[in-house]
């Protein structure tokens, strides 16, 4: 029994779930010591209550003056459905500019608008949406001789708008802002071009398009940090801790984001309302649902499975189980595919484990291929749906998007509380906390070696894998995926034997890496990079189901 | 808290093994216990008693009192009301064009016209307007006035107006468009489609799982709001909408059937003939989705009523009348083999294995008999999968 009284509680509210955890100091350091998950609509409150009461049943004496719980501290975050905003600008690549800045900090692009020749109805018909909450108009500073009269009609077609509708706000960046008579007054505000954000620092049209969106969010008033934007901080707390880049990946219900984070503490955050599990244009358009269905090995009518994905956006708890955990794997590997395929502005040099020897190489810790970026060789993931499939299918899924050569170790943050640890302001209270919760937090649901340019024939490349249950050896063939048995809390050893260079992150004939185990094992995926999956539809089911089919659990 | 951090004693990923750890909530859960069976178990009391299912299923959202309805204006329209006006079911509400065209004339100045402004181009004093292009009493909304002096209209043929379709107050009023507090009470649905509109609630099925036939639609609906039961074919909204049917209110509708209706309206607007506005409720979703029990019975109470469909938010508008009794504890399957039954949550079950492989919070469910001579019975289901109908 401990007497420190520092008992915490951590919560997310998404915009489907709500995720708690209890966290105490236990056996001398911090411990997760119950979390819990519940659709939105259930009682916060009682949530808490049953974590208490969960945790007294099990241990009466790790938590004294539990009767207190109501009056303790709580990391709290709120992730609402991202704002809408309408990009104009007289050039497409200051438009380009303005669409990454606002994408990059959580807003959805509800329409985009360039150059002097716009229709006068769709860009009025635009501004009058009453879901989209702002409209910004760029230019560089000063705006030249070609751009200024192009300028000036944008500035005119959305300021009378701006003056009919009373909810829009107008953000006017660059040389823009002398236009800025053509607004009502007090909802119009002036910012810098994004190309001189990392001269403004504070004031640059990123930081206010960050805060923008808890002053314009549709569920404005809820006085809570960003979910997202504590999930960025943690993943980037947590690169420098463990001294690794990390690929953090979060599918929500109403939003995707992807943070690339670096150990010095850099970090690229992508935040996209399409990369939602069913993003919300999916709901009218059959094109959007189709496209999640592409991903589906399942052989159900066709129509039936469209109105079972758009039901998972109207109620996203329901039917979880059987065929429906097939269905949310399939939107699971449309928002990955969706998220990943943001090119990451960051451009780094891969980092491999440093227990990999690239023997042949002559190289350490660096990789390249053909000077395409490699993200970090950690992933961590969260999101509900990752709850609703078993984990070695969410492994699977995360190696279908992130299509990369190199070994990756696949953690999963189970209880949610990577956003809440975000809103620690001192960096040394959120690596102290990380340091203590890294075991309970993220789970490990596998490892993955991913191996491009392997050919058949009398030279196939050998893999052996050497752990504390066994060693396991097997020739690879290309295109396809396979398991082995390696549990958490087991370190395996990899070794990679071909007469032929193999890519994996590094080159070599002969290569020896170090893997951890988790529930999902280790992956060895020997598919295209870049996967194509084939246009027919039977033929598409049947490569994917031959990918699923080994991964799925047997009936009980 | 500012002490130097110890290093990560486990290692993740390639750095080595990390401590296995179960997580305290795999554990089974304690229940929270309704009614008289509180207490300590007593010796030979084996039976579970109703469980309090508020702290573990969610509620459903619960009848609205005066909800607020939207009425969108699109760039040429314009609303006929202000703001706290009060307006009864017939009064006019905004005016829709039915045909919008674009024309822009020289106006020499941007402060000639104001954004919105309704004219009439043929009468406008402008030095290049070429008068023949526009005719008398023809009306013009002013879209925007560029640096250049050009002003942007909207020219709109055939304007109409629409009519509310309840009572209440106007909260507020812009170019985006009109809200309004009606004065009655709402049931919230999940999907609405067409147009708002108001008739007699006729129900033409008789319980809530059934499904609407063509056959069972006859010219005595004309006027009034069909309740459909858990589904209806495109048969029948075809026919309903050609006997002059104002609404159709069902559980589900199956999503190709939506489609092939949306296809039927764009050809009939395409005609010269007005259309006569027609909306569709989808109470719970797509598919086949049998009607819930208690709106079931709230739209029984209101037959041969008055009703308003309105389309944003989806909800069905009733009569302001006394809330009935909540259904305390009861619970209603929402998918799987039993959906649409209820019943009461007897106990946890923990943690259950799925037939994918994935784990879910389990509940003991005593399902209600699927007709009156059929028993009850028992069933571990998904929390997920229930709701409340508090």
């Amino acid at each position: 029994m401990t007497s420190d009284p520092l008992s915490f509680f951590t919560i997310d509210h998404g915009t489907a779930s709500t995720a708690a955890a209890l966290i105490a100091p236990y056996g001398g350091r911090f411990r997760l010591l119950a979390s819990s998950a519940g659709p939105r609509g259930l009682s916060t409150e009682t949530l808490l209550e049953d974590l208490v009461d969960r945790v007294r049943a099990a241990e009466p004496d790790a938590l004294p003056d539990a009767d207190e719980w109501p009056s303790w501290a709580r990391l709290e975050v709120a992730t609402d459905p991202p704002p809408r905003v309408i990009v104009a600008a007289p050039t497409e690549a200051i438009a380009d500019d303005l669409v990454r800045t606002f994408r990059a900090t959580g807003w959805e692009i509800a329409a985009r608008f360039v150059g002097g020749r716009v229709d006068p109805m769709a860009i009025t018909r635009a501004c009058l949406d009453r879901d989209v909450s702002v409209v910004v108009l760029g230019a560089p500073e000063p705006a030249n001789a070609t751009i200024r009269p192009i300028l000036a009609r944008l500035a005119a077609a959305i300021g009378a708008a701006a003056h009919r509708r009373d909810g829009l706000h107008a953000i006017l960046s660059g040389g823009a802002a002398a236009h800025s008579e053509a607004f009502p007054p007090a909802r119009v505000m002036a910012a810098p071009a994004p190309d001189r954000g990392h001269d403004a620092g504070d004031h640059s049209l990123e930081t206010l398009a960050a805060a923008s969106t808890t002053r314009w969010s549709p569920a404005r008033g809820r006085p809570l940090p960003d979910g997202r934007r504590g999930f960025a901080v943690a993943a980037t707390s947590l690169a420098s801790l463990l001294d690794r880049p990390i690929d953090a990946l979060d599918i929500g219900h109403s939003a995707g984001t992807r943070v690339q984070a670096t150990p010095d503490g850099r970090r690229d955050v992508h935040i996209d309302a399409e990369a939602a599990l069913i993003p919300r244009k999916a709901m009218a358009a059959d094109s959007d649902i189709d496209a999640i269905l592409r991903w589906t090995a399942l052989r159900s009518e066709h129509f039936g499975m469209r109105d079972r994905l758009r039901n998972l956006r109207l109620a996203p708890w329901r039917e979880a189980s059987d065929d429906a955990a097939r269905l949310r794997l399939a939107a699971l590997r449309s928002s990955l595919s969706t998220l990943v395929g943001h090119p990451a502005p960051i451009v780094r040099t891969g980092h491999i484990a440093p227990s990999t020897h690239a023997a042949d190489a002559g190289r350490s810790g660096h990789a390249g291929h053909r000077g395409h970026p490699i993200g970090g060789d950690l992933v961590v993931c969260a999101g509900g749906v990752f709850a609703s499939i078993p984990p070695p299918v969410a492994a699977l899924a995360i190696l279908d998007a992130i299509r990369q050569p190199g070994a990756l170790s696949i953690l999963w943050d189970h209880a949610r509380v990577l956003a809440p640890i975000g809103t620690l302001h001192a960096e040394a209270d959120r690596r102290r906390l990380l340091t203590e919760l890294l075991d309970d937090v993220l789970v490990p649901l596998g490892s993955a070696i991913v191996v491009a340019d392997v050919h058949t024939g009398r030279n196939s490349p050998k893999l052996r894998v050497t752990s504390s249950v066994g060693t396991i050896e097997t020739t690879l063939e290309p295109g396809h995926i396979r398991t082995m048995d390696l549990p958490p809390g087991v370190t395996g050893l990899v070794e990679l034997d071909s007469r032929d260079v193999l890519w994996v992150g590094v080159r070599g004939r002969h290569l020896v890496m170090e893997v951890a185990g988790g529930l999902g094992g280790l992956l060895v995926d020997t598919r295209e990079v870049p996967s194509r999956l084939p246009e027919r539809a039977e033929r598409r089911r049947a490569l994917l189901e031959s990918w699923e089919h080994p991964l799925w659990p047997v009936p009980a | 808290m500012t002490a130097e951090p110890r290093k990560p004693r486990g290692r993740v990923g390639g750095l080595g093994p990390m401590r296995p750890t179960i997580p305290a909530s795999k554990r089974m859960p304690r229940a929270k216990r309704s009614g008289p069976a509180n207490g300590p178990a007593t010796e030979g009391d084996t039976e579970p008693t109703t469980l309090d299912p508020s702290a573990y299923v969610p509620v459903r959202p619960a009848r609205l009192a005066r909800p607020v309805a939207v009425f969108r204006l699109g760039p040429a329209d314009r609303a006929l009301v202000v703001r706290g006006a009060e307006i009864a079911v017939g009064d006019p509400l905004l005016e829709r064009a039915r045909s919008v065209t674009q024309a822009h004339v020289h106006v020499g100045s941007r402060g000639a016209l104001e954004p919105g402004e309704m004219v009439e181009p043929s009468l406008l004093p402008v030095a290049r307007t070429a008068r023949r292009r526009f005719r008398a009493n023809e009306r013009a909304m002013v879209l925007y006035v560029g640096p250049d002096g050009e002003a942007h209209l909207a020219l709109r043929r055939s304007p109409e107006t629409v009519t509310s379709v309840i009572d209440g107050t106007v909260e507020s009023v812009d170019g985006s468009g009109v809200t309004v507090r009606a004065a009655g009470d709402a049931i919230p649905a999940a999907v609405a489609w067409g147009q708002p509109v108001r008739g007699t609630l006729l129900f033409a099925v008789s319980s809530p799982d059934a499904e609407l036939r063509a056959t069972a639609i006859d010219v005595a609906a004309a006027g009034c709001i069909v309740v459909a039961g858990a589904r209806v074919d495109i048969e029948a909204l075809t026919r309903a909408r050609a006997l002059g049917v104002r609404g159709i209110i069902c559980g589900g509708l199956i999503g190709k059937e939506l489609r092939q209706l949306e296809a039927s309206e764009e050809r009939q607007r395409a005609s010269i003939h007005p259309v006569a506005p027609f909306g569709l409720l989808l109470l719970d979703g797509y598919g086949r989705r049998p009607i819930p029990a208690d709106w079931w019975d709230e739209l029984s109470s209101s037959a041969g009523q008055l009703a308003s469909i309105i389309t944003e938010p989806p909800m069905v508008v009733l009569e302001p009348r006394p809330s009935r009794a909540a259904s305390r504890g009861v619970v209603r399957v929402t998918a799987g083999d039993h959906l649409g039954r209820e019943g009461h949550l007897l106990d946890l079950r923990g943690l259950v294995r799925m037939r994918s492989g994935g784990y879910l919070p389990g509940g003991l469910v005593e399902l209600r008999g699927r007709g009156r001579s059929e028993p009850s019975e028992r069933r571990v289901l998904p929390l997920t999968d229930l709701e409340r109908l508090d």
